[in-house]
């Protein structure tokens, strides 16, 4: 990433930008989908994100964390268009989409019956959307406590909070075949 | 069971990366104690989004190329546009956003950039996208090339190398990007570092004379050191630096660019191995490494393969092993004033294979 960053900025290179693009551009739709529901226009709010970083590519080693930016920028261009277009003013985080988002476990990393499979993805799908997000960008987006905190504009505990709630709907939905699986450790 | 809170505290704080060194090891404590805890933790780390689509029936592919198809279209018309840019993301202002005022401005400024797109390049030899703030200097193969930077500088750039620098530097750091390979002689400034961004590499020096090697075709980047200091960082690892003495040479494996680098692995960065070397001491302080600023072949005990690529650069020339054998036969020699065929004539005398040449430049060794 940070190679990639540099032959952006240094090199003008398209190539290396695209590669880029391709990389983070997907999760950011994801995150503009939730705030905007339309495909359309998360594209056009995504693209104009990545557009403005092209231009200001000659100061690109100034930001001080390229994840951050990007998905404040995501958020914030979003925030723009809904209260342009819109009677709502401000995002609200208890009513974005969170449909968009699946969890699953990996059947290649962990040994697990189809059932329980199940039983996992129907417990995050339940979470509420903020707690739902909050788990998807830590989880999926591989982004800190912190990151999540100052992208969303809430409080550094209150993401903890909402990731512990995210795992403790998770243990209760898994508690059953946790004594399952304690009995098959003996 | 008891009381479970714990550990599920400490799980989000770890998935967080915010939990502490006492704290992980606490959770490490309690997941021995409670062993069920373990098979949660596993499935809690083997959690993905299905990453490869959006909503069942869309690809993920289908979604990205899309995008991309939409804004590659607006890179080149926006680049020349020099607004003034602030580093933080985009403010919750209200502005206009895809409305019809838009669009006239960026007709207008389409209209400017092909006037000012014309005059820009023909008053410089870059093929990159015009930035007013960069140049770009080139050097084609059988040619080498030299330039003084801004800061009084010189580089002397081999045959087959890109050069990109700004046309001022910033009162806080020197920085130039190279592909391929060049000898710098640093103006001494000891408040201004002088960076050298070459693939994997950043080359740091206050002032100094050393030469970088970083050909994207080649298995190695090297480093070698003449007189002064340097300090060399690999980038995937910032922790990483390197600090040379003179007539040491650094070497790094330049391990080929994997195509899903999607795929980020950590563990990678680990395997990027280099070593640092003395070079052999010599009478008349000339190596090897910079052989080349003398219009000097140096060839010592070299696979048949990288000396090729030599070639090519040197004499412009391109170079098919019929029989790949041969790629991994030794040489060594020196050449100076030979051209091509004197060359491999003399190399056929040391080593067995043969040649044909067609056209201007294309060799076939067999």
């Amino acid at each position: 990433m940070q190679l990639l960053l540099h032959r952006i900025q240094f090199e003008q290179d398209e190539t290396a930008f695209r590669e880029f693009y391709k990389e983070n551009v997907f999760k950011l739709f994801q995150f503009a989908f939730a705030f905007i529901q339309n495909k359309e226009l998360a594209e056009e709010i995504v693209n104009d994100v990545f557009l403005s970083l092209w231009n200001q590519r000659a100061r690109i080693s100034d930001i001080r964390n390229i994840n951050v930016y990007l998905y404040v920028s995501v958020k914030n261009t979003a925030a723009n268009y809904i209260r342009k277009n819109n009677s709502r003013k401000n995002i609200d985080l208890e009513r974005i989409a969170s449909d968009h988002f699946y969890l699953s476990p990996d059947p290649e990393q962990v040994l697990i019956t189809e059932e329980l499979k199940k039983i996992i993805e129907q417990s995050i799908n339940q979470l509420p959307p903020r707690c739902k997000l909050i788990f998807k960008l830590v989880k999926e987006d591989g982004l800190s406590s912190s990151e999540v905190a100052e992208i969303l504009e809430i409080s550094y505990k209150t993401v903890k909070t909402q990731l512990t709630i995210a795992l403790q709907k998770l243990e209760q939905s898994l508690r059953p075949s946790l004594k399952e699986y304690r009995f098959r450790l003996r | 069971m008891m009381d479970h809170s714990r550990i599920l505290e400490l799980m989000a704080k770890k998935a967080g990366r915010s939990a502490s060194q006492e704290e992980l090891r606490e959770l490490e404590l309690l997941l021995t104690q409670f062993p069920e805890y373990g098979f949660f933790a596993e499935v809690l780390h083997s959690l993905k989004g299905s990453r490869d689509h959006f909503e069942r029936n869309i690809p993920r592919e289908e979604l990205v190329d899309h995008g991309w198809q939409h804004l590659s279209g607006k890179l080149n018309l926006a680049s020349g546009q020099e607004q003034p840019v602030s580093l933080h993301p985009p403010a919750r202002v209200v502005r206009g956003f895809f409305g019809v005022p838009a669009r006239w401005a960026s007709a207008a400024i389409l209209i400017a950039l092909l006037v000012g797109g014309a005059l820009y390049f023909r008053s410089t030899y870059t093929r990159s996208i015009p930035n007013p703030e960069n140049k770009v200097a080139e050097v084609h193969y059988g040619k080498t090339s030299q330039l003084v930077l801004p800061d009084g500088s010189r580089v002397w750039l081999n045959a087959g190398s890109r050069l990109v620098y700004p046309g001022h530097f910033s009162p806080l750091r020197r920085e130039v990007s190279l592909e391929g390979e060049a000898f710098f002689e640093v103006t001494h400034n000891a408040s201004v570092p002088f960076l050298v961004h070459a693939g994997k590499l950043t080359v740091r020096v206050l002032g100094t004379r050393f030469n970088v090697k970083a050909y994207k075709e080649d298995a190695d980047i090297e480093t070698t050191l003449i007189s002064g200091k340097v300090q060399v960082m690999i980038n995937d690892d910032p922790d990483k630096k390197i600090t040379l003495s003179p007539h040491e040479k650094l070497t790094v494996i330049n391990p080929p660019k994997q195509e899903s680098s999607r795929h980020y692995n950590p563990a990678a960065i680990n395997e990027l191995k280099y070593q640092v070397q003395v070079l052999p001491a010599t009478t008349t302080n000339s190596f090897t490494e910079t052989a080349w600023l003398e219009n000097k072949l140096v060839l010592s005990n070299e696979d048949f393969e990288s000396v090729a690529r030599l070639l090519e650069r040197k004499y412009n020339i391109h170079v098919y092993f019929e029989n790949s054998r041969l790629k991994q036969e030794r040489i060594s020699g020196v050449f100076e004033k030979e051209n091509i065929r004197q060359v491999l004539r003399i190399l056929k005398m040391t080593t067995r294979f043969d040649y044909r040449l067609e056209g201007d430049n294309q060799v076939y060794l067999y």
